[in-house]
């Protein structure tokens, strides 16, 4: 990722648009603060998760340094001065290691922090032993300042306050045997000492659950604020179409619409639906709103007329249904309208002849709506895409407690069933 | 306009000769063209208005006059001419076309005595095949006009004092006007019901009388005052 940008900056620096230098200083800056072009600097929660696991190297450094001291001070103290060094390079090497994978993923992770405090468990008494005097201070031995800073990191690593008291607790068990066990330490030494551990990453917890939650908090705002920067660009787009279209499109529909121009009152009636589609369109209105039944069967209809299928509708039992058709769910109609559509498509493409007749039967107890066509037919039984298209009718009747029945032999048409039950008030 | 043809009749007594009423001069000429394209059919007249027929026809021998009027349902207005529909039929068959009609003036047209119904969305082959029924004295239900009885029987079936103008359907005929009006054709609506074609051809002729009964004299005798009022003017 890196290599990639900086290769970018590289070649925009070659182009010699600008200054070469000014290029790369851009590039490497976006590198530390992440930039949008970085997927895992695009949020400041991710942010603030670098933020962190540089903090929890940073007091691993600390912790370092403090060993350095430690040691600087107190090396000729040390009754086995080789296995002692020896001890501190292997923290040295742990810590490093440790570093480098919270460093490259840009975040605590908690299997390496799992694994460095139980290195920090067992190094502790090492320490305690390799160091144990009669008569020194305390200071010599050095594990415990340097795992006092270290612990921070487990207080910044997790999220859950019992995983770190619980791993918090380990490391104090461990301080506070080899404190009394091999250093002799008086309790009112190491008790003190081992509360200091527990303050250290309860706070360093507390403060990265802050500085976690602030994050997301801008996180969401910031999302938030470009949802409505979005809308607010859509909702100026959508008012000046709507102008547009009210202007120029709407009110020719709807002279149309109730003039006498035209002597087809099915067309007429048709330009008014399609102008009152427009209208609510234009006047924001929801368009998903439960359509009526008619008019999703006049619109998918028209539809397939346009493709060059002439279709028969024969609605007249619906169009007197005004009642029914307003309690009708939308569901329903969608899915009806949906399936007659599918099955028009299948005349239109599979019969060999260009006419269908769509018919709205009511009964008492359900609506029926029948696709047929006197074309080519096909045998259900043989013709396997036929039944793959048939089962997308069905199924879409299924999603609303309707059937669907396919009925078709060679040589003598399609004829295609939509039955919803009607609810009995 | 003058008669169509006249002097083909001799050669040709089998054609279906056939008189247009359509007040709309663009819609009529493309009625014209579809009927004149079936070999079996001649249009022997063309009109505006039934009055215009009336004149154009009356200077005609006995054998010209129309087997079939193709009558267009709705003329210069809202109100369909219904009464030129009861007119007309006591002298001859009376096919009604429109764009679109209102279903109560489209059964109203079949209760004055239409022998069927087409739209002018229907196909040519379909308005030719309705013109032959017709012409042979048979009733064509097409599927728009099924769709448009089922409707209206259902509806004035609900109050019983209705059912005295015949529109109580058994339901076996109304299984027939069901199927027919989801496009089937009789011989499909015939394998439906597991009846044959001929029990099928007798459902649509039962429909058809059902909804004409009691119009005969109704219709004599409007037949015989437009007559008389025609030989008058």
């Amino acid at each position: 990722m890196k290599l990639i940008r900086r290769s970018a900056a590289a070649t925009a620096a070659s182009t010699g648009s600008g200054n070469a230098y000014d290029g790369h200083e851009a590039s490497d800056g976006q590198g530390t603060v992440g930039s949008p072009a970085d997927p895992d600097e695009q949020t400041t929660a991710a942010r603030v998760e670098n933020v962190l696991a540089r903090a929890a190297v940073f007091f691993r450094v600390a912790g370092l340094a403090q060993i350095a001291l430690a040691a600087a001070f107190d090396a000729g103290r040390y009754p086995r001065p080789l296995p002692t060094f020896g001890l501190i390079t292997a923290v040295a090497a742990e810590s490093v290691l440790w570093s480098a994978v919270t460093l490259r993923a840009r975040r605590n992770q908690p299997a390496a922090t799992v694994l460095d405090t139980v290195f920090m468990v067992a190094a502790i008494p090492v320490g305690a032993w390799l160091t144990a005097p009669r008569d020194f201070h305390t200071w010599v031995h050095f594990m415990y300042p340097f795992s006092l800073i270290a612990c921070i990191a487990l207080g910044v690593t997790f999220t859950r306050l019992r995983t770190v008291a619980g791993l918090t607790i380990l490391i104090v068990a461990s301080y506070t045997t080899s404190a009394v066990l091999q250093h002799h330490d008086p309790l009112w030494n190491s008790a003190p000492n081992a509360l200091s551990y527990i303050a250290n990453t309860t706070v360093a917890w507390a403060v990265a659950r802050h500085l976690r939650s602030s994050g997301r908090a801008a996180d969401a705002s910031r999302a938030a604020a470009v949802h409505h920067a979005d809308e607010l660009a859509r909702e100026r787009e959508r008012a000046r179409h709507a102008r547009m279209l009210h202007d120029r499109v709407l009110q020719t529909l709807e002279t149309l619409a109730h003039g006498d121009w035209f002597p087809d009152a099915d067309l007429r009636a048709h330009l008014a639906t399609e102008a009152a589609w427009l209208r609510a369109l234009v006047e924001g209105q929801p368009l998903d709103q439960p359509a009526d039944l008619l008019t999703a069967l006049q619109v998918v209809v028209q539809g397939k007329t346009r493709i060059g299928l002439r279709v028969d509708f024969n609605s007249t039992q619906l169009r007197e249904a005004a009642q029914l058709r307003s309690t009708l769910p939308a569901a329903i109609v969608t899915a009806l309208a949906e399936a007659t559509g599918e099955a028009l498509t299948n005349v239109a493409k599979h019969s060999g002849v260009d006419t269908a007749t769509v018919r709205a039967t009511l009964t008492e107890h359900e609506i029926v709506i029948s696709v047929l066509d006197h074309g080519c037919g096909f045998d259900a039984r043989t013709v396997r895409p036929r039944i793959g298209l048939s089962h997308s009718i069905t199924d879409r009747l299924a999603e609303v407690d309707g059937v669907a029945r396919i009925d078709s032999a060679p040589g003598s048409g399609t004829y295609v069933e939509l039955a919803v039950r009607l609810e009995r008030a | 306009m003058a008669p169509l043809g006249d002097s083909r009749i001799p050669e040709e007594p089998e054609m279906i000769r056939v008189a247009i009423v359509d007040d709309h001069p663009i819609a009529r000429r493309g009625i014209e063209q579809v009927l004149a394209e079936a070999p079996a059919l001649r249009v022997v007249a063309s009109a505006e208005s039934p009055a215009a027929l009336a004149a154009e026809l009356s200077g005609a021998e006995p054998g010209g006059y129309p087997d079939v009027m193709v009558l267009d349902l709705y003329h210069d207005g809202e109100e369909p001419c219904l009464e030129a529909v009861s007119q007309l039929s006591a002298g001859t068959r009376v096919l009604v076309m429109s764009a679109s009609g209102r279903p109560a003036d489209v059964l109203g047209a079949i209760r004055c005595g239409a022998a069927g119904y087409v739209t002018k969305q229907t196909s040519p082959e379909m308005i030719v095949s309705a013109v032959e029924t017709v012409a042979a004295g048979g009733f064509y239900l097409s599927s728009q006009l099924a769709d448009i009885l089922q409707a209206e029987l259902t509806r004035q079936q609900a109050p019983p004092a209705r059912q005295a103008r015949g529109g109580d359907l058994s339901p076996r005929e109304e299984e027939t006007l069901s199927l027919i009006a989801r496009g089937f054709t009789h011989s499909q609506v015939a394998t439906r019901m597991k009846v044959s074609k001929a029990t099928v051809d007798t459902y649509v002729e039962r429909i058809r009388a059902k909804l004409q009964v009691g119009n005969k004299a109704e219709l004599t005798r409007a037949a015989l005052e437009y007559l008389s009022d025609e030989s008058v003017s």
